[in-house]
């Protein structure tokens, strides 16, 4: 069939529809709005409640009809609000209040109708009997789980015989959809599917299989989770592409491996947490309220897992007591890592901040080695923590965190005072060291730039080219060079870009002139030189004869990458290879020169 | 039964019908058993084979013994009716049949005991057309009940049956026959009235070669059993016009849904079934011609609600039995999708007579906009109750008084209620109305599948009204808000109100949920549903007065609100009440005016029911 348009009016403005579209629809498209209760945009309408009804100028006497679920029609005139409307939706919300008085959705659009006053007869069942649930698990999800039983007031949403389903997968659709909550699949599911941790949130929370990585991601889309998503693992459901207005959902997309040649590389891998599990004395992994620097930043934040609200994990009490320990992993010789993570006192004192204006009459206590704090106004920051009471610092390092009557007990040593400190508190933050990436050596391996012991990667030049590889055209940035903080990331970042940018913006590249070249006419091709070539500066060059077959593959130096170190030179066994500026004829003048 | 061989064309069949006639004498004596649900319950088979045997006995071979569908008049059942006279006895019995063979078969005498009485004239009435009953009815749609043997397609063959098939498949265009049934007003006789000719016109007109038809005997009105007697006694009129109405729509596939509780329409209809596709009056070209049409039965659950055309639709589809939105129409996308083409039982067996007899003589029977004739179930406090077929235009008083026999015991009329249990009630007043589709909606009632319940002075109307709620409360799918709560809610208005806790207002507030409930319901079972309240609050509205602020219920009948009481100028002291009064609440010496202990009264209203001479009154 062709797509038709069909012009039609609502509350007098003329709107424009296509065919087998509602009146619901064509309503959004001039902004109008019209309550709805059994209706979802993924799920097929069943005009079921009728709180959406409007008039329609059909016959004698109009109609009432309900816009979720009547197709436009050529010249219809729709209103959406008048008396009559109005009237027949009261008369809903009083009759779904005294069903369902506790209802949240329907107490509010009583109220918002004005009809908050009971005059009927009451039940108390939250189910408004939309069927929105039984509709989603039959047609969206494909498993038709629940079903509607018993006739008339009976009616109810129940498996069947009220047994529990080992149909249904407790994929959740149905409590996701219902108006007001009054389905859980937990009650009746036999197998229900596994929650999905939160990556984001270090899984303090769960998301669904379709989701937006993290807030500001950019790009700011969702993707979607092969592995716990239904449409992938049975082949049902597809409520995400039945709902895209921008039909953007393509379930049959391949991942791609991406080829691109460029003139430069950033490298900017970040960084990962020491695993503070294998400190056994502070507990983290055993007892839930000890909890790392990053878990505590996300149950602050106000996009986190609870709003900013700062509940400790155990119990979801505000924790009056909370005490913070730095360098947990750093500056630790053995078992640990050497070196200083930089950022764990700034951000730590940022946290007792954090802490005191959640809780006012909370107390912290942080235990150091050291407070670090060089940067432009961090001491200051520093200081007014201290001044302004936010923390008590203890200098010393805690021996054990242990459980007491519901409150753990915090260990350690104050070596500013000299006696050891014991310390009970609702809950522990620890400061774990930075690390590399996982993963980053591999990468750097394929690159051909260096790292060190602990894996973070190599700069050209401590002082000269500290955003610069050896390998040109590789740059680097934050902390996969070392621990950074945010002022420093930022101010390496750009300096890489400007580095990378100098080198990509000119139409021809400047090197030095002392590279290899290779004469053509003795290489036998072995690639051994390949093999040597620290910044992968040896390609494969065909020679083909007048009929384009392939006469030989021999070794090529790739200008732009080679830098003139000369180790092919001296292994490549032909003698095919010689460095410019550096030819042995040129040495032996320059030999033969001087010995004159 | 003829060995069946294929009809390979109109010639054939019409050569098979005067086979069959010249078999039979027009003279030859028949005894025509109903086998109708109604007199099977009372016996009639045993009373059927009785005959059989009998006759053999006495070697009358010569004489037929049939078992016939339901004569419409099963309060009286078993009914024998003796052709060709047409002698028609009444409440037969087995042990009836030596005395009926010996005096009526062979002696052509009248067995006066089991003639029918008239209780109004008390005269006995020796010919089913003497019989005031069927006096006044004229029998279209139920030409053959009664007449023919339902399990044999010879019967219904020689009855003119598949004459009209022939007719549209050698004579007739598809437009022809949807002209043909449009002129003749045909109009739905499932309740909606809507004009069949028009139905058929749409369905015929939307793209798609798969189209269905459908053919409505859910039948879920309570009292109501017209389609049954049809599907029973004649299904093979059902086929045929099933079969006319898929040629002109162009289907070649049909269902019939029949109510569970129906297990000899089902039988009989599987008997039609499979007796036509032998003789090739169903199947693949039928009667020779190009049109190729088959026919399903499925079995329904019992549901009122089933009944209606979109919840039927989902139910034949193993779907739940739950209404529709609509538009889309079945007409344009029913069954699988495709586009349906509705009708009901009583519809469909119409169409061959039009065909048949022509439009012309079809519309020459009704009203302006209502033609033909409309079966009746006539139940209540009426003298006869049964199967009415009237034209239309028939009046209510016509029916409840001369085909009826009027009211029982004497008592006063009070009410109809007419078109099943989301009718509504028409007063005396109106009882010359006469009865078509916009007249009966007009006073408040409806044409509905053609139920009449008549009332009589001791009906509450009240509680008539909770009474049908009640039902429709249990009905109601429960899928929409303003039939589910809104229904159930004006129920228990209702109960308040006959348990003398009605308050000021209440009626108004049913006022406001039955307008809101009419005009807001998704199917029009909730639409139709408020009907029993809006009837009785219109014409009855001094007794819902009386219930809520007197606490009164004149008929007596709301046990709350009455006290019994033993008129003793009335009163003979005859001592029914005492005997049945089930807490011998009745105390009183014999022939001495008895007296009703108010203390030990349940009011069960028992005495009130039993007292010949009304002496017991509801205060
Ligand atoms: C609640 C309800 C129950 C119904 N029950 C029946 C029924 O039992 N039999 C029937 O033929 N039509 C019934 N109908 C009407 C059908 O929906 C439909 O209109 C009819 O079958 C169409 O056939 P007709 O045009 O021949 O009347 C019912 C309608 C409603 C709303
Ligand atoms: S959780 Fe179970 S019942 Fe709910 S939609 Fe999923 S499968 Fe169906
Ligand atoms: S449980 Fe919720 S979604 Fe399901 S019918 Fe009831 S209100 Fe609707
Ligand atoms: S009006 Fe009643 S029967 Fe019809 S859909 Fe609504 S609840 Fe079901
Ligand atoms: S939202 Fe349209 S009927 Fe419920
Ligand atoms: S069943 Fe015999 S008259 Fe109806």
């Amino acid at each position: 069939m062709t797509e038709e348009t069909i012009k039609l009016t609502i509350d007098n403005q003329e709107v424009e529809a296509e065919a087998g579209q509602t009146i619901l629809d064509a309503a959004k498209t001039l902004g109008i709005e019209i309550p709805t209760l059994c209706y979802h945009p993924a799920v097929p309408s069943a005009g079921a409640c009728r709180i959406c009804v409007v008039e329609i100028t059909a016959g004698a006497r109009g109609a009432l009809v309900p816009a979720c679920a009547y197709p436009v029609q050529e010249g219809l005139g729709i209103q959406s609000n008048s008396e009559r409307v109005r009237q027949s939706r009261k008369m809903t919300l009083q009759l779904l209040l005294a069903r369902s008085p506790g209802a949240k959705i329907i107490r509010e659009m009583a109220k918002e109708y004005g009809c908050e006053e009971l005059r009927l007869e009451r039940k108390d069942d939250d189910c408004i009997m939309c069927g929105l649930c039984v509709r989603v698990c039959q047609q969206i999800i494909g498993t038709a789980a629940v079903c509607f039983a018993g006739r008339g007031p009976d009616r109810e949403v129940s498996t069947p015989y009220k047994l529990l389903s080992d149909v249904c997968i407790g994929c959740g659709a149905c409590a996701f959809v219902c108006p007001t909550e009054a389905i859980d699949p937990a009650e009746f599911c036999s197998n229900p599917l596994e929650k999905i941790a939160n990556e984001f949130n270090c899984g303090l929370d769960n998301r669904t299989p379709v989701h937006i990585p993290f807030p500001q991601a950019v790009p700011n889309k969702p993707v979607i989770d092969r592995e716990n998503c239904i449409r992938f693992q049975t082949g049902g459901c597809g409520a995400c592409q039945s709902v895209c207005p921008a039909e953007a959902i393509d379930y049959d997309m391949e991942d791609k491996t991406v080829q691109e040649d460029v003139g430069a590389i950033i490298v900017a891998t970040g960084y990962k947490l020491f695993d503070t599990e294998v400190f056994e004395e502070y507990g983290y992994g055993r007892y839930p309220d000890v909890v790392t620097s990053l878990e505590f930043e996300r149950m602050v934040s106000a996009s986190g897992p609870t709003d900013g609200q700062l509940y400790r994990p155990s119990d979801g009490k505000e924790p009056k007591t909370i005490v913070f320990l730095q360098c947990i992993g750093s500056r630790r010789e053995k078992g640990g890592v050497p070196y200083c993570s930089k950022i764990c006192c700034m951000y730590t004192a940022k946290h007792t901040i954090l802490y005191k204006h959640k809780v006012h009459d909370g107390q912290a206590f942080v235990f150091y080695m050291d407070v670090r704090s060089g940067g432009k106004n961090y001491e200051q920051f520093v200081r007014r923590v201290l001044t302004e009471k936010m923390a008590t610092y203890l200098r010393g390092r805690v021996s054990k965190v242990f459980p007491r009557n519901g409150q753990l007990v915090v260990r350690g040593a104050d070596t500013l005072s000299g006696g050891q400190v014991e310390i009970t508190a609702d809950m522990v933050v620890l400061a774990p060291a930075i690390q590399p990436s996982p993963g980053v050596q591999d990468l750097a391996q394929k690159l051909r730039i260096g790292y060190d012991q602990h894996g973070f990667l190599l700069e050209a030049h401590p002082k000269l080219r500290p955003v610069e590889t050896n390998t040109a055209g590789v740059f680097l940035a934050g902390a996969c060079h070392s621990p950074q903080d945010i002022p420093d990331c930022v101010a390496q970042a750009s300096a890489a870009a400007s580095k990378a940018l100098g080198l990509v913006s000119h139409k021809q590249l400047t090197r030095e002139p002392t590279i290899g070249v290779v004469n053509e006419l003795s290489c036998n091709g072995c690639f051994e030189c390949e093999n040597v070539c620290a910044y992968g500066a040896i390609e494969h060059k065909e020679l083909r004869d007048r009929e384009g077959d392939l006469t030989a593959t021999l070794a090529h130096i790739n200008e732009g990458l080679c830098q003139g170190c000369g180790a092919c030179a001296v292994t490549c066994r032909s003698k095919s290879i010689e460095v410019q500026g550096y030819r042995d004829d040129q040495m032996f003048a320059a030999i033969n020169a001087i010995s004159r | 039964m003829t060995v069946a061989t294929r009809l390979a064309n109109a010639g054939d069949l019409a050569s098979l019908r005067q086979k069959i006639l010249a078999g039979r004498k027009s003279t030859k004596i028949a005894i025509s058993v109903c086998a109708g649900t109604g007199c099977r319950a009372q016996g009639s088979m045993e009373l059927f084979e009785e005959f059989q045997r009998e006759l053999q006995e006495q070697n009358l071979t010569d004489v037929e013994v049939r078992a016939t569908g339901c004569h419409g008049f099963c309060e009286q059942g078993p009914l024998v009716v003796i052709f060709p006279r047409k002698i028609f006895y009444r409440g037969v019995k087995v042990k009836d049949v030596p005395r009926i063979v010996e005096k009526t078969i062979r002696n052509n005498e009248v067995v006066d005991s089991l003639l029918f009485k008239d209780p109004a004239t008390k005269k006995k009435c020796l010919l089913e057309n003497e019989v005031p009953f069927y006096a006044k009815q004229q029998r279209i749609v139920f030409r053959n009940n009664g007449k023919i043997d339902p399990t044999q397609i010879d019967d219904y063959i020689a009855a003119d049956g598949y004459a009209a098939l022939a007719k549209v498949l050698t004579k007739m265009s598809a437009e022809q026959v949807i002209e043909q049934v449009s002129q003749a007003g045909l109009r739905g006789r499932g309740g909606g009235g809507f004009p069949t000719g028009r139905k058929w016109d749409i369905c015929r007109a939307q793209p798609g070669d798969e189209k269905y038809v459908i053919c409505n005997g859910d039948e879920g009105d309570p009292g109501a059993f017209m389609d049954r007697s049809i599907m029973e006694g004649d299904p093979n009129s059902v086929l045929e016009g099933m079969t006319i109405g898929a040629y002109a729509i162009g289907a070649s596939r049909a269902y019939i849904y029949v109510r569970a509780e129906y297990p000899l329409a089902v039988t009989n209809l599987s008997i039609a079934l499979e007796q036509s596709r032998s003789l090739g009056l169903l199947g693949e070209n039928i009667l020779g011609s190009d049109f190729s049409f088959d026919v399903e039965i499925v079995r329904g659950a019992g549901a009122f609600v089933c009944g209606e055309e979109t919840a039927l639709i989902a139910s034949v589809q193993g779907d739940i039995g739950s209404p529709q939105q609509r538009p889309p129409y079945p007409a344009q996308a029913g069954l699988w999708g495709k586009p349906t083409n509705i009708n009901n039982v009583e519809t469909w067996a119409n169409v061959p007579v039009i065909i048949d007899k022509g439009s012309k003589w079809f519309a020459g029977m009704g009203t302006e906009h209502s033609k033909g004739t409309k079966v009746f179930s006539l139940v209540g406090k009426v003298l006869n109750t049964g199967l009415v077929e009237v034209p239309m235009g028939t009046t209510l008083r016509e029916i409840v008084y001369d085909i009826g026999g009027g009211i029982p015991k004497k008592r006063k009329f009070k009410a109809v209620q007419t078109g099943g249990p989301s009718g509504g009630c028409i007063p005396e007043s109106l009882l010359d109305l006469p009865v078509d589709f916009e007249k009966l909606t007009e006073a408040g009632g409806m044409m509905g599948s053609g139920g009449l319940i008549v009332m009589d002075e001791r009906t509450c109307m009240v509680d008539v009204a909770k009474y049908f709620l009640a039902f429709l409360v249990d009905e109601s799918c429960g899928k929409c808000s303003p039939c589910r709560e809104g229904v159930m809610q004006m129920h228990s208005i209702l109960c308040r109100i006959v348990q003398g806790e009605g308050r000021e207002g209440d009626i108004e507030l049913l006022e406001q949920l039955a307008a809101y409930v009419k005009e807001s319901s998704l199917c029009q079972l909730g639409g139709t549903a408020p009907n029993p309240v809006l009837s009785t609050l219109r014409h009855f509205r001094n007794e819902y007065e009386a219930h809520i602020k007197d606490k009164k219920c004149p008929a007596g009948v709301c046990t709350a609100l009455v006290e019994f009481e033993v008129d003793e100028e009335l009163c003979k002291g005859c001592g029914l009440c005492m005997r049945d009064c089930p807490t011998e609440a009745v105390i009183g010496e014999k022939k001495q005016p008895h007296k009703i202990d108010v203390e030990l009264c349940i009011k069960c209203g028992v005495c009130y029911e039993d007292c010949p001479f009304d002496a017991v009154i509801a205060k």
